[in-house]
């Protein structure tokens, strides 16, 4: 018997069954674009699904060069790269685990000269100025959306994450803030989300039923000229028509100027932002952010906040979580403090993702924990600090 | 407790009653509560893998050549300033103020404006752990749950600061340049909604009754505070060293100890991994 009998029920996700609730959301990790890196992500990725996570998205990977996060970084265009994603699924596949490819186009947040947008207004937080698509382009911006999604499919995983949020491509089109467009894909609301709506159609159209295909939905922008709740709920709706099988939560664009999801903003502070669409879709809702505890994964969803919860750097510090929590040892989870200090600022420095709690993280292949052959008496000495001037 | 989870006979010697050394810092100030997560997890893996806690205990070199090998993370000591009335009854070590915020006065002067000198200015600021209440921490960073306005935004409520306080550091970069770069521009907002000011380019002359006397953009001043915190870095503390390497033991040693140019919690993690992972 579970303490956390909401977490450990199984989920029907589109063509998925999942053993429990929880999502091991998106990270890019630096090893995407380094010489065998697809080979230690099969190792980071499979640890934990062999510890019981049930599904894994993966780093967002692009649908084209110019969508790719930045100069150089991953994009799957054709089939002489199926290879390597397959060394992943089938590490994943192996442990009994579920794989989705995100697909992440990141439009003006592109760190790259070659970057596109709806329109040609620059980021605050990148220093390149974006090239506004032409209609024709934004046409094939969509066709690299659905061969990206064929050749994920090829490749061998169980679906893919649309990142429709946090500022990126699509999000940019959604909203006004980003998109002065007079075309057919801008102007009305009804414009500014027919990019959502015909990347998700077509997608689905080319890979059938029998693919899971989670749209990643911005459900509070946290900028000016974001999009109101009215919005996000005729949005949900569009892409629910249109055949996704779930919908995730994105939480602020990378430029906002509120934090969400450092170790000072309150755990679980936006679950109730999901809830709110409970009510207007049918589709299961997965919901992010300062989600670290299993008591707090629990809590989130017997509130009914949302059906499942997406967990990323959690599982950076700690590939067990799932194991532990089910086996009553949620106290011997090394916990995610959300410090970002080897996860985001070494994504973002260039450098490999790992963890500072779990230096193991990314680096399963180097950094090995075996029985020793020779059991040794170690002394471990501590802090000998001597700071205090005593009276 | 990554060498006894080899099955390693691990025993720690902690000169302090409790475990954890800079991370007991950290834990308290606002908006850093998830380090007693860490804390938490250590103490219980440590017991898991029947590692020898010998707490108040300063290792001898006597007890220690019995040993295999040894790991010295004896980490670091707050640097003292080095300047008139360093010892004037207004100045406080980090340590002390993280300890004892109690006896930090109204108006404060925080000499270093690193990491350290970020966290103790927000704990002397503080009224309401935010990070521990979703409705104010959206008061104060101006998030609407509930999306009124397009966007989920809303004005943001700067709450009241407990104490006036200045930051003052030696270079004449910006202040908090070497945060994270995906943290560091949170602390800087936070501290500037509290009021906080921040002085680069400073030269400490003396501290006496009068407060902090500085020379700043070629101007003498006097700040006129009641307490003086000192956040101006820290030293290896490696006493034990010397006299282990000469009664001939192999030492490694790891963390502040080794380096402590930068607190760093992540190298030291990540040295205690890799040198248990290879004994």
């Amino acid at each position: 018997m579970t303490a956390y009998p909401h977490i450990f029920q199984p989920l029907q996700l589109g063509p998925l069954t999942l053993p429990n609730r929880v999502l091991m959301g998106s990270m890019h990790t630096n090893l995407e674009e380094s010489p065998n890196g697809f080979a230690r992500l099969a190792h980071f990725y499979a640890e934990r699904a062999r510890a019981g996570v049930g599904l894994i998205v993966t780093g967002g990977i692009a649908p084209n060069p110019e969508g790719a996060v930045f100069h150089g970084a991953n994009a799957l265009i054709d089939d002489s790269q199926l290879a390597e994603h397959r060394q992943v699924v089938d590490a994943v596949h192996r442990e009994g685990g579920h794989l989705c490819m995100q697909i992440l186009h990141a439009g003006r947040y592109a760190y790259s000269p070659e970057l596109v947008a709806p329109s040609a207004i620059q980021a605050p937080i990148n220093r390149f100025t974006p090239r506004a698509l032409d209609s024709d382009e934004v046409e094939q911006q969509i066709a690299d959306y659905v061969r990206c999604a064929r050749l994920a499919q090829q490749a061998g995983y169980d679906g893919v994450e649309i990142m429709g949020s946090e500022g990126y491509l699509i999000n940019q089109f959604i909203c006004q803030r980003t998109n002065q467009r007079d075309d057919q894909w801008g102007g009305s609301f009804e414009n500014r989300i027919r990019f959502a709506i015909e990347i998700v159609s077509r997608v689905r159209k080319a890979v059938g039923k029998n693919f899971a295909l989670i749209f990643r939905l911005s459900m509070i922008d946290l900028v000016e000229e974001g999009s109101t709740h009215e919005e996000v709920v005729a949005l949900a709706k569009a892409i629910e028509s249109v055949g996704a099988d779930a919908l995730n939560t994105g939480i602020g664009w990378h430029e906002a100027r509120v934090p969400t999801i450092v170790t000072s903003v309150p755990r679980a502070a936006f679950t109730q932002v999901t809830q709110k669409l409970r009510s207007e879709v049918t589709l299961p809702l997965i919901t992010t952010n300062r989600i670290n505890m299993p008591e707090v994964a629990e809590q989130v969803l017997a509130q009914g906040h949302a059906d499942m919860v997406s967990m990323a750097r959690p599982f950076l510090a700690d590939p067990e979580w799932i194991n532990k929590a089910e086996e009553g040892r949620a106290d011997e989870i090394n916990t995610c403090i959300a410090c970002n200090q080897a996860c985001l600022d070494h994504t973002f420095a260039g450098k490999l993702t790992s963890c500072l709690v779990n230096p193991r993280a990314c680096h399963e292949t180097e950094l090995v924990v075996t029985p020793a052959a020779k059991i040794r008496q170690v002394a471990v000495v501590g802090v000998a600090r001597r700071d205090l001037r005593q009276p | 407790m990554t060498a006894a989870q080899r099955g390693h006979q691990v025993v720690l010697f902690e000169r302090q009653a409790e475990l954890g050394g800079q991370f007991n810092y950290a834990r308290k100030i606002p908006g850093k509560e998830e380090f007693n997560e860490t804390l938490r997890y250590y103490r219980v893996m440590l017991e898991k893998y029947a590692v020898d806690i010998r707490l108040n205990s300063k290792a001898s070199v006597e007890e220690l050549v019995t040993f295999d090998e040894v790991v010295l993370a004896t980490g670091v000591q707050p640097r003292q300033l080095a300047i008139p009335g360093a010892d004037h009854p207004s100045v406080l070590s980090y340590a002390e103020a993280i300890r004892e915020p109690q006896r930090v006065g109204h108006k404060v002067a925080v000499i270093g404006s690193g990491g350290i000198g970020f966290d103790v200015a927000e704990l002397l600021v503080n009224q309401v752990p935010t990070a521990l209440d979703i409705n104010a921490w959206c008061d104060e960073w101006g998030v609407d749950l509930e999306i009124n306005q397009a966007g989920g935004l809303k004005a943001p409520q700067h709450p009241a600061s407990a104490r006036e306080v200045v930051m003052l550091q030696r270079k004449t970069s910006k202040p908090g340049k070497n945060l994270g770069k995906t943290t560091g521009w949170v602390h800087r907002a936070s501290l500037k909604q509290h009021g906080v000011t921040m002085l680069a380019g400073c030269e400490y002359l003396q501290i006496d009754d009068q407060g902090l006397h500085i020379r700043h953009q070629d101007t003498v001043q006097v700040l006129a505070v009641d307490s003086i915190v000192v956040c101006a870095g820290q030293e290896s503390v490696r006493d034990l060293l010397g006299p282990l390497e000469k009664a001939g033991i192999r030492v490694q040693i790891i963390g502040g100890a080794e380096e402590a140019a930068e607190l760093d919690a992540k190298r030291a993690i990540e040295q205690g991994t890799q040198v248990a992972a290879a004994l």
